[in-house]
Order: structure tokens, then C-alpha cells, then sequence
């Protein structure tokens, strides 16, 4: 990911080796020097060997640094359940003073990485190894904090990060041939959430689903469901794992795991009917 | 009656691709963005 960089820039570049928690130190270092410091490595070791760096040499003193995981979520595939950062948003989410976003697309991911680097304040920016449906078309404006309602709906709302707004775009549509209308939105901020489109949701539809490669138990599903009872309390009902994975194809490992469009349309059935 | 998504949903590149070719661009754009790897590559 940073071979091109690398190459363009050797003198701006730093390869620290697999040694997350000292680059995450060094990176810190470089903020706190006036530079704007891109971090990256595999999710999973990024922030969990790196979390005490991230939380004192970033978090505390708030610097300008920004971190980006790769091989995010269980879609790694072959690589198995000792790469897969399934815990990687919740971490990053617990740090006080983060943004964090989970982009959706390449062109979502290109605009907010840029947008990562005209903020100043921590930044952790979640990314695949998989190639992942192009949702976005080339010019559109993202701004951090800002979800983005892909279609309009007003029984229920899908809410996702990741590769599973695709698929929550797939379920909208077989839920749009039962004759249920739902609304899509891309959360690509987890943090700081857009609380103004999750309690229009949670006021318009009244029933919300959030699919998401990631933790249930810490992801955004609880942090969305933290809003809707503070601004509007609805049925929710969430699409996430429970477990740690295994090693197998991407596709494999993912409909195994419940990461699919069919297992979103279930929830919002489910949703509707405790709706009703 | 059905509506046909507006969505395509044709696959394109991996999210982590698209990081690294906004930070090509970011290098260009601004002297201030340095780059940090934790990687097994031996140094250039």
C-alpha cells in the first residue's frame, strides 16, 4: 500500500519492520515535529500491539497522526483468525479524541483519506484486502462525520460500514420487492456518528438494522443503538459476528459468517415485525 | 412493483489499494505527509 509512496518519496518514508508499537511511537514523534504522518499496517496488529502507543503518544497528547488498517474484518480469508481484526473498530473507538472511519469504496476511501489529512487530530481509517463493489461515482464530497443516505426509504433503515454496504444496497433492493421500503445509509464515520441521520432514521422508519464486518458486541452497532435511545428510541436489530472466524476463501469465510445481504434482509424482517 | 436499483455494484479496486494511491497523491500535494510501514520488505 505504501510501495508507491516509497518510491516517489524514499526520504519521507519510513519502513519501522514488523514492529507496530514502536512505528505507532514514531509516528506520534513525527506529529508532534509539525509532519502529517500516514501509519499503516494490518488492522489487527496495528491497534492491538500498538494500543498502548496509540493511547499515550497519540490519544492523550491528541496529535496529528493518522493510522490506516489493511486486511481489515474476516474477509482477509486465507490468512486466518490470528490476522483478522474483528475487534479493531471497538479499540479504536475507546481512544478519546479519535475519528474513525470504515470506507466503503475506493472512491470513499480515496476522499476521506484525503480528508484524514487536511483534519488535525487522530485518525484511524479501516481498510480491505478484498476488491469490493464501486458504490460512489468519481467527484462526489465526503466530509468526515457525515454519513451518506445512498437510497431513500420510509419503513425501515439499513445502517453499514464497510464491505456490507453493498450488501445492505442488495438487501434494500429484495426488501424493495416485498414491498418494504428501506433506507441506506453508509456510515463510513463511526466516530464522531452522524447523530442527526440516525435520529431522522430512528424517527421516519422506526426500525433500524446496522450490518457490520465486525464485533457486534463493540462495533457500531452498539454505539448507533447508543443515539437512537438518547434521541429516539426504536426497534433495532443487528447483522454482525459473534465469534472469531477461520481460515478459508473471503467469500467463504463471510457467507458463513452471516455476511450477506440475505442475512441483512432477515434482521429487517425480523425488525418489521417487532416494529409491528 | 420493484425498483430496480440504481446501484450497479461492479466490483472494483480493494479499499486499501485506494489508500495507497490517495497517499501517492497526498505526497505530491503536501511535504508535510510523511509514511510509515510495519512491513517485512528490507530497506531500498
Amino acid at each position: 500500500m505504501t510501495a508507491g509512496f516509497a518510491k516517489e518519496h524514499p526520504d519521507r518514508f519510513f519502513e519501522c519492520g514488523i514492529a507496530e508499537a514502536n512505528m505507532v511511537s514514531i509516528a506520534g514523534g513525527l506529529a508532534t515535529a509539525g509532519k502529517i504522518p500516514f501509519a499503516s499496517s494490518f488492522s489487527c496488529f496495528l491497534l492491538n500491539k500498538g494500543f498502548e502507543q496509540l493511547r499515550v503518544s497519540v490519544a492523550y497528547p491528541h496529535t496529528n497522526a493518522k493510522f490506516v488498517g489493511t486486511h481489515s474484518g474476516i474477509s482477509i480469508g486465507e490468512d486466518g483468525p490470528s490476522q483478522m481484526s474483528i475487534e479493531d473498530l471497538g479499540l479504536a473507538c475507546s481512544l478519546p479524541g479519535f475519528t474513525v472511519m470504515a470506507p466503503a469504496d475506493e472512491i470513499s476511501t480515496k476522499a476521506l483519506v484525503k480528508a484524514a489529512a487536511a483534519y488535525v487530530g487522530p485518525v484511524f481509517i479501516r481498510t480491505g484486502r478484498v476488491k469490493v463493489p464501486v458504490i460512489y461515482t468519481e467527484g462526489h464530497q465526503f466530509e468526515i462525520g457525515k454519513s451518506v443516505e445512498l437510497q431513500e426509504g420510509t419503513d425501515i433503515t439499513l445502517i453499514a460500514h464497510g464491505l456490507m454496504v453493498a450488501e445492505a444496497l442488495r438487501a434494500a433492493e429484495t426488501l424493495d420487492a416485498e414491498g418494504v421500503s428501506a433506507r441506506v445509509i453508509d456510515m463510513h464515520t463511526i466516530k464522531p456518528l452522524d447523530r442527526e441521520a440516525i435520529g431522522r432514521a430512528a424517527r421516519e422508519t422506526k426500525a433500524i438494522v446496522v450490518a457490520e464486518e465486525h464485533l457486534k458486541e463493540t462495533g457500531l452497532g452498539v454505539r448507533v443503538a447508543q443515539v437512537v435511545s438518547e434521541e429516539a428510541p426504536c426497534v433495532m436489530e443487528y447483522v454482525g459476528l459473534e465469534t472469531y472466524a477461520e481460515s478459508g476463501t473471503p467469500d467463504g469465510v463471510v457467507k458463513k459468517y452471516g455476511l450477506t445481504a440475505e442475512r441483512v434482509v432477515e434482521a429487517a424482517r425480523t425488525a418489521l415485525r417487532r416494529k409491528a | 412493483m420493484a425498483v430496480k436499483t440504481k446501484y450497479e455494484l461492479k466490483l472494483g479496486a480493494a479499499t486499501r489499494e485506494a489508500f495507497g494511491k490517495a497517499l501517492v497523491e497526498l505526497g505530491r500535494e503536501n511535504a508535510n505527509v510523511v509514511a510509515l510501514d510495519a512491513d517485512l520488505r528490507s530497506r531500498q
